[in-house]
């Protein structure tokens, strides 16, 4: 399903539409280039779990946010140019069974951890703060998935 | 003679134990895949209140998921080096092993997605390195299975195991195959001249204003096979991807490298990428170089993971004003 | 009480080992992988996830080395058991736990952040409290008041969506520098005009200003840069670095600056890997003379990731009679800069 976002509020909202939607164990796959919103995206998310210090995790790649369920925010962008192996030895597949993952630019690494998975694609719209946003998913789990 | 403490971090279960000649002095475990570091020096504490006097440290190598396996090895070796003692490294499935009786069996433990880390017994000695396979994999085999579960790797036997095996100084990393596979309806093949018409199409498609023409891409094609080459990539027989090389005297120049859009981060970027670099390598050039228009995030990261690092930038190339990126990667 | 304290830093890409005694520094040793690694434009986990286990030894004894000291010496092991990298964490706190348990000495697991304000007690004479705190690194941006450096931080502001030292390295990538982004752009800029391109300072004007008036966004300044490029296809590097760093410098002293006028405190202390930077170095004294507030910045090779701020922290959490912490840290990825020492 494609929809269109108008402002930095509007795109929390869906992620907590989204996030209403989560349980333990789902994987979420943000694509989308730099400034495209995925940690925005996610920030609303992590709002429906009452995480709020969520910003951007591209230095430090993952962070994992204790609750019930563990939210694990993930930027592979720096493992993109690296060797394929470099998702998994982060080794946090140990975390699946307690835990909702968010990962951006996950979409090349995401079938090391699961084959069921939600892909949101971002995209920059015609207007300064707008957003094309696709989702898609991927096995059972999401079949009929809707916001 | 000697007091050993034990270590195994590489499975769910965390375990310690202290062995004074051959007596068991302590020997404790807590199950929780994910709190290696928080359990392990709790368990050693307890164990340092019953001997605190240690001559060694033997530690359960692997394999195992890392972030557990990272802590028991950091761990002992840190240990050893506190109390200016030894350490050895066993490999762990060694000691899930050595208490089973059978002749012919397999040791086997989780490594997640379905996958075993296991290793094959026969006559109590291990059959060749621990390897990591799919689950129904090893059943095949039909050879009796020991799994984690059931059995865990026993700190004691790792002390039982130091004394006659020899010590495995780094951890057992196994790598599972590569993330990357091509998808598997994708066929790579020489390009032809009958695909040039598609392949000026796509080229328009995607790259719009910069796209070669249909009489610059016979142009090129009329420089293969003798000092250039050029591939596409096909899916149920129609081309979604093409890439071509040209054969200078010491260097190769990659002068495309497409795919289209709905195609896009499968992996076949990639393989062209490495059949290009495979044809320049054959014909012992000494670098590829290529170039793509500044800004262009999306297929850098894939250049610089094969080894391609920019070296300059020309200006006004593609077009005026805008900036080419070149890139280049040493093949010698 | 003079206690010698071995600091552990291993959040992220360093391995990093720093010995104190009290506030002197005795040795600071951090075995990198930025450089091997420089050429795949960033740092390669797989190997640095291997490479913190494979250097830590090998630290840890250079450190005592250097120091010329023993682990038996040893008074107190501090480690850095949040924020940060769950995996890289792990290494450094189970080392430091075994160095503890096998010396029969305390350990204190700290915070990160808290460490690279306290690598400053290493060079000013005196513990200046109440301060306001700017700390600015890859992973973090935040605005403190630093009542207590050891038992009573609060977070005035924050970054609402990038780092920093996180925009550097995207707007460097951008512009095709290289990895890691700071030092490179700070070097570009030094050739370029801060004035000729003026991208937005995020935050700093009317309706924010009353929402957010401690916070940072660098996100926005990110996507200006990244369309100014795509707009201007012959850009001068030096000017586009020049412009962007001041973007950034400006809001960051700022808003700190802010921080000090509006709670009266008129001390500042500037910390992270992003206060090497020379350009906030520079505009920082500048308008702390002005504005007569007193700046402390540590030297720039003790602003990045190290072990001696680790140790640092932990000599001061010795001086207040803090209580060390329980065997069995639990090293948390998310730590908040208000988690100083572990229980």
């Amino acid at each position: 399903m494609k929809l269109v976002i108008d402002s930095i509020e509007q795109m929390q909202l869906l992620g907590k539409k989204i996030g209403e939607q989560l349980k333990t164990g789902d994987v979420v796959v943000l694509t989308g280039e730099l400034g495209s919103g995925k940690t925005v995206l996610t920030q609303g998310i992590a709002s429906k779990f009452g995480f709020k210090d969520i910003t951007s995790p591209t230095f430090v790649i993952s962070r994992i946010h204790k609750g019930i369920p563990n939210l694990v925010h993930i930027d592979a962008y720096r493992l993109l140019e690296l060797g394929s192996n470099s998702f998994s030895d982060l080794d946090l597949e140990s975390y699946l069974s307690t835990s909702v993952f968010v990962i951006e630019w996950g979409a090349d690494f995401v079938t090391t951890l699961t084959d069921e998975y939600l892909e949101i694609k971002l995209e920059l719209g015609e207007r300064d703060n707008q957003r094309v946003v696709e989702i898609l998913g991927s096995g059972n789990r999401w079949a009929g998935f809707k916001v | 003679m000697s007091t050993v403490l034990a270590i195994d971090t590489s499975t769910s279960r965390t375990s310690v134990a202290i062995v004074k000649n051959r007596e068991v002095l302590f020997n404790q475990f807590h199950d929780d895949p994910i709190a290696h570091g928080e359990v392990l020096p709790k368990l050693v504490a307890k164990a340092l209140e019953v001997e605190s006097e240690i001559d060694l440290v033997v530690i359960g190598m692997g394999p195992g998921p890392f972030t557990g396996l990272r802590s028991g090895i950091a761990f002992g070796q840190s240990f050893a080096l506190a109390r200016g003692i030894k350490w050895l490294g066993i490999c762990s499935l060694d000691a899930m092993a050595v208490k089973i009786k059978e002749i012919d069996f397999i040791v086997s433990t989780d490594a997640r997605r379905k996958e075993r880390f296991w290793a094959r017994y026969i006559n109590s000695k291990r059959d060749g390195q621990p390897k990591v396979s799919k689950a129904n994999e090893i059943l095949k085999l039909n050879i009796p299975i020991f799994n984690e579960g059931e059995y865990y790797p026993d700190p004691v036997q790792l002390v039982e195991l130091s004394a006659t095996n020899n010590s495995i100084l780094t951890p057992i990393y196994i790598r599972k195959p590569d993330a990357y596979p091509v998808p598997k309806d994708i066929k790579i093949r020489a390009m032809t001249a009958l695909d040039l018409i598609t392949v000026s199409g796509i080229e328009k498609q995607v790259y719009q204003k910069s796209a070669w023409s249909l009489n610059q891409f016979k142009e090129e094609f009329s420089k293969v096979p003798k000092s250039a080459q050029y591939l596409v990539a096909e899916l149920a027989g129609e081309v979604i991807g093409y890439a071509g090389i040209v054969f200078n005297i010491d260097t190769a120049d990659i002068h495309t490298l497409t795919v289209i859009d709905s195609q896009r981060r499968k992996g076949i970027g990639r393989e062209l990428l490495k059949r290009m670099i495979d044809l320049a390598r054959s014909k012992k050039v000494n670098a590829v170089l290529l170039e793509m228009r500044l800004g262009n995030d999306q297929a850098r990261p894939l250049y610089e993971q094969m080894g391609f690092i920019e070296v300059m930038q020309r200006e006004n190339y593609y077009a005026p004003g805008v900036t080419a990126v070149v890139m280049r990667k040493e093949l010698m | 009480m003079s206690p010698l304290v071995l600091g552990i830093e291993t959040s992220c890409d360093e391995t990093a080992v720093g010995i104190v005694k009290d506030r002197t520094l005795l040795s600071n040793v951090i075995s990198s992988s930025v450089e091997e690694h420089v050429r795949f434009g960033g740092v390669v986990p797989e190997v640095a996830s291997r490479a913190h286990l494979e250097s830590m030894q090998q630290v840890i004894k250079q450190a005592l080395f250097e120091a010329k000291v023993k682990l038996s010496d040893i008074d107190a092991i501090s480690v850095t058991a949040g924020p940060g990298l769950i995996g890289a964490l792990l290494v450094g706190v189970s080392s430091a736990s075994a160095l503890a348990l096998a010396l029969n000495k305390p350990i204190y697991g700290v915070n990160h952040l808290n460490a690279h304000i306290a690598v400053d007690a290493l060079s000013s004479d005196a513990k200046i409290q109440p301060s306001i705190g700017l700390l600015v690194s890859g992973g973090h941006s935040s605005i403190l008041q630093i009542n207590n450096l050891v038992t009573d931080v609060v977070v005035k502001g924050s970054t609402i969506d990038d780092a920093a030292g996180e925009a550097f390295d995207k707007v460097a990538r951008i512009m095709g520098l290289g990895f890691p982004g700071g030092p490179l752009i700070d070097n570009q800029a030094k050739l370029g005009s801060k004035d000729a391109i003026n991208f937005p300072r995020a935050l700093t004007q009317g309706n924010d200003i009353e929402k957010n008036k401690y916070d940072f966004s660098f996100s926005g300044l990110k996507t200006a840069v990244s369309r100014y490029l795509a707009q201007n296809p012959n850009f001068n590097r030096a000017d586009v670095a020049a412009s962007f760093q001041e973007a950034i410098v400006d809001v960051l002293i700022s808003k700190s600056l802010l921080a000090c006028k509006d709670s009266g405190i008129e001390d500042l202390v500037i910390a992270g890997g992003v206060a090497a930077n020379s350009r906030l170095r520079e505009l920082a004294k500048q308008r702390c003379e002005v504005a007569k507030v007193r700046l402390r910045i540590p030297p720039a090779a003790l602003c990045t990731d190290n072990g001696a701020m680790v140790a640092a922290l932990g000599s001061l959490a010795i001086s207040e009679g803090v209580k060390p912490s329980a065997i069995g840290i639990s090293a948390d990825s998310a730590a908040g800069v208000d988690q100083i020492v572990w229980a």
